[in-house]
């Protein structure tokens, strides 16, 4: 038995069956992100200090370019089987599919710096006092809420240094090469090493999930946005290896499922055009 | 499978197609995508302006919404839709509304004493 409406329109919708199917799951989509970003207004409205471009922003300007590209790319792979040039959507359907490798590439280098890096909060701010001197030699790049960030919503004041551990941690110390300001979010290259005792620090660690309510969010939203991209990928690269069958039995079939396909695909680009701003922006 | 196939070119699909594409959709495509890489620079520098955190969200969320719209509008041909559509994505819009501004809500349940 044939699958109905794959198409031809249904008369009651005037849409062919799987364009209904896939705006319906896209709908879902959007209530699994919008409870999560509800849940990143909810930890931002009640944090202590919330960071400000703390990420990697060249990068993630650069991810966000790529996948506007994939965006522009799949339109053009599905025009191509609109107009019936088969070699035309391969192309472009590789391209896309290329975009899709290259974010996830960006996105786990990214990734891979934040857990191989260290974070130090410091107790108060005469703790952070302490230690000013030596940083300042170091020219350590030092994240703080009491200058130049008047307008931001922080209740508390923050001191905070990043950098690789130098020699390891003791029971009452870690030893850091903090992060210089020249060099941008990275840091660059890394200096001396700075001793802070353990009774100065309110908590130090890895940037993973567990090192404050913004990398939480960070990594479940972004998270769960690559694993999208993944998905996506599967399914494109599934019409790019079956699709020479389908578009000499009958194209218009194909042209519809990669116009599905694409609709999940640029669903997939909208949802970054937030996060974008929302984690590295603001 | 040769009959679907005779019958879905018969419609024309093929040749209508090349006609409405050849006529400058695909230049409005690339068009579209030129506008979306612009503001996506536009929203980096904004970022950078000393504003207050109030300024940067006002802008930041100001040009992702022009951007998503651009997307949802062009790329995924919701202009031209269906009202079928037009009515799910309502409702999706309302209800994401809601969810969002449950949180915000968080901002007048304050516990008292607490500050």
């Amino acid at each position: 038995m044939e699958i109905p409406y794959t198409v031809h329109e249904r008369p009651d919708t005037g849409l062919w069956n799987a364009k209904v199917g896939v705006w319906l799951f896209l709908a879902s989509e959007v209530m699994l992100f919008g409870g999560l970003f509800s849940a990143y207004i909810f930890l931002r409205i009640g944090a202590d200090y919330w960071p400000h471009h703390a990420l990697n922003v060249p990068l993630g300007l650069t991810n966000t370019i790529v996948l506007i590209t994939s965006s522009i790319t799949m339109v053009l792979a599905w025009v191509s089987v609109k107009m019936r040039d088969f070699g035309q959507f391969r192309f472009w359907m590789s391209a896309t599919l290329g975009c899709g490798c290259l974010f996830v590439v960006i996105k786990s280098i990214e990734y891979r710096d934040k857990f191989s890096h260290y974070g130090v909060v410091f107790r108060d701010e005469a703790a952070f006092r302490k230690y000013e001197p030596e940083l300042s030699a170091l020219g350590a790049n030092i994240k703080t809420n009491t200058e130049g960030h008047g307008a931001r919503l922080d209740r508390t004041p923050h001191f905070e240094i990043a950098g690789h551990l130098a020699s390891g941690v003791t029971a009452d110390a870690i030893e850091l090469a903090p992060d210089r300001h020249e060099g941008g979010a990275k840091g660059g290259a890394h200096g001396g090493a700075l001793r802070v005792a353990l009774a100065d620090v309110a908590r130090w660690g890895v940037f993973a999930p567990r090192y404050s309510t913004y990398y939480a969010i960070y990594f479940t939203l972004t998270g769960l946005h690559a694993l999208h991209v993944l998905g996506g990928m599967v399914v494109l690269f599934y019409f790019l290896v079956t699709g020479a069958k389908m578009f000499a039995a009958d194209p218009e079939h194909l042209a519809n499922r990669v116009e599905v396909g694409g609709l999940f695909w640029h669903f997939v680009d909208l949802v970054w055009i937030f996060l974008f701003p929302v984690l590295y922006l603001l | 499978m040769a009959e679907d196939r005779a019958s879905s070119e018969r419609r024309g699909f093929g040749e209508r197609a090349r006609d409405i594409f050849a006529h400058g959709w695909s230049r409005h495509y690339i068009q579209v995508f030129l506008y979306l890489l612009a503001l996506t620079i536009l929203t980096v520098l904004a970022s950078y302006l000393p504003i207050g955190v109030a300024g940067h969200v006002f802008i930041a969320l100001l040009i992702a919404a022009i951007k998503a719209g651009l997307v949802a509008a062009i790329f995924m041909h919701l202009l031209h839709e269906k009202v079928v559509i037009h009515r799910f994505m309502a409702f999706t819009v309302l209800f994401f509304l809601a969810l969002v501004f449950l949180s915000v809500l968080a901002l007048k349940n304050t516990v008292v004493g607490a500050q």
